[in-house]
């Protein structure tokens, strides 16, 4: 491998500002959380406060690019999210969240009003993690859904003063675009409880990261 | 001794038993369930560090433990506890009040 692959993750990750759509949509009361997240075709970044354990409301932006007829997106909205559900167990925990937003939108079809709506299923251990994310962006004539399957594996289980690691493999689809296909990736997760950072690439080699940071 | 001062000292025994076991207490030992991921913990230190009665904040996800200094003659009621963890997403199962230290308590968890 040439330097070029790990020169350009460095330099998408340092200079990417997107929201990841697996993070996280309310955390706990009082949190802020800070989240930039670049996918070959899908850069966001987030800023979240949730004032209860139960929503959060946030602030965040879009850019994507290869849609096909609509080209490119770039959103600015806002958004609330909201708990349905949480499951606590002794070894487990899995929850349920729905959120929804407006905002600014500019695209290959115009300018204008956009809406979104999405969801989000989860359940994780100290050594598994599952989740799917399903994100469905509207405006005047145009209509886009990002969704991202995930299966992690952690080889050791973490703890609190101990850094975590995780490998991640990832489903991202993207409808209504040049290449509806499933695309896959594989990325190294590391986390504290301070801030989490994730990189990988797909399988065509496009890289991938994520940052996440508590307040 | 007759009836009545047997009483008074009956009751003066039970008062001293069940009067301030929480000030006697150093810390308290709370099992909770949902403890699986270290970065969405951050919210439970932040929490309690915002409590006057608090000192410090083990938390073991190994042992799903969230372990509560408190500081010398100072409580924090159970029903603020819990209402604390739950704030931070998580359910408690069980609260003991105990008289171990955070670095006792911490030790016992690093030697499971």
């Amino acid at each position: 491998m040439t330097l070029r692959f790990p020169l350009a993750a460095l330099a998408i990750l340092a200079s990417s500002f997107a929201t990841a759509p697996q993070a996280r949509p309310v955390t706990y009361a009082g949190g802020h959380v800070l989240v930039l997240s670049h996918q070959p075709t899908l850069d966001q970044w987030r800023y979240t406060h949730s004032p209860s354990f139960r929503w959060s409301v946030s602030v965040g932006g879009l850019r994507a690019d290869h849609l096909g007829e609509t080209q490119s997106l770039d959103v600015d909205y806002l958004r609330a999210a909201r708990l349905l559900h949480r499951w606590n167990l002794p070894e487990a925990q899995a929850n349920a969240f729905l959120w929804g937003g407006i905002g600014q939108t500019r695209s290959g079809k115009g300018d204008g009003l956009g809406r979104h709506v999405g969801l989000q299923l989860d359940y994780e251990t100290r050594r598994i993690y599952t989740a799917l994310v399903s994100e469905l962006h509207e405006g005047d004539g145009w209509s886009h859904r990002f969704d991202t399957v995930m299966l992690g594996w952690s080889p050791h289980p973490h703890d609190v003063d101990r850094m975590a690691s995780w490998v991640v493999l990832k489903g991202m689809h993207t409808s209504n675009t040049d290449d509806s296909r499933l695309k896959g990736a594989l990325v190294l997760r590391f986390f504290t409880t301070r801030w989490w950072l994730e990189a990988g690439a797909d399988e065509d080699g496009r890289p991938l990261a994520n940052l996440m940071v508590n307040f | 001794m007759n009836i009545r001062t047997t009483l008074v000292l009956l009751a003066l025994a039970l008062t001293t038993v069940f009067a301030s076991p929480r000030l006697d207490a150093r810390s308290l030992r709370v099992e909770v369930n949902g403890l699986v991921c270290a970065f969405c913990a951050h919210g439970i230190r932040a929490a309690f560090a915002r409590q006057p009665a608090v000192a410090e904040v083990f938390v073991s996800l190994e042992d799903r433990l969230v372990a509560i200094a408190l500081k010398p003659d100072q409580d924090i009621s159970d029903a603020i506890t819990k209402e604390l963890l739950t704030d931070a997403g998580y359910t408690v199962v069980r609260i003991e009040r105990t008289e171990a230290t955070l670095a006792e308590i911490r030790a016992e968890a690093d030697r499971d």
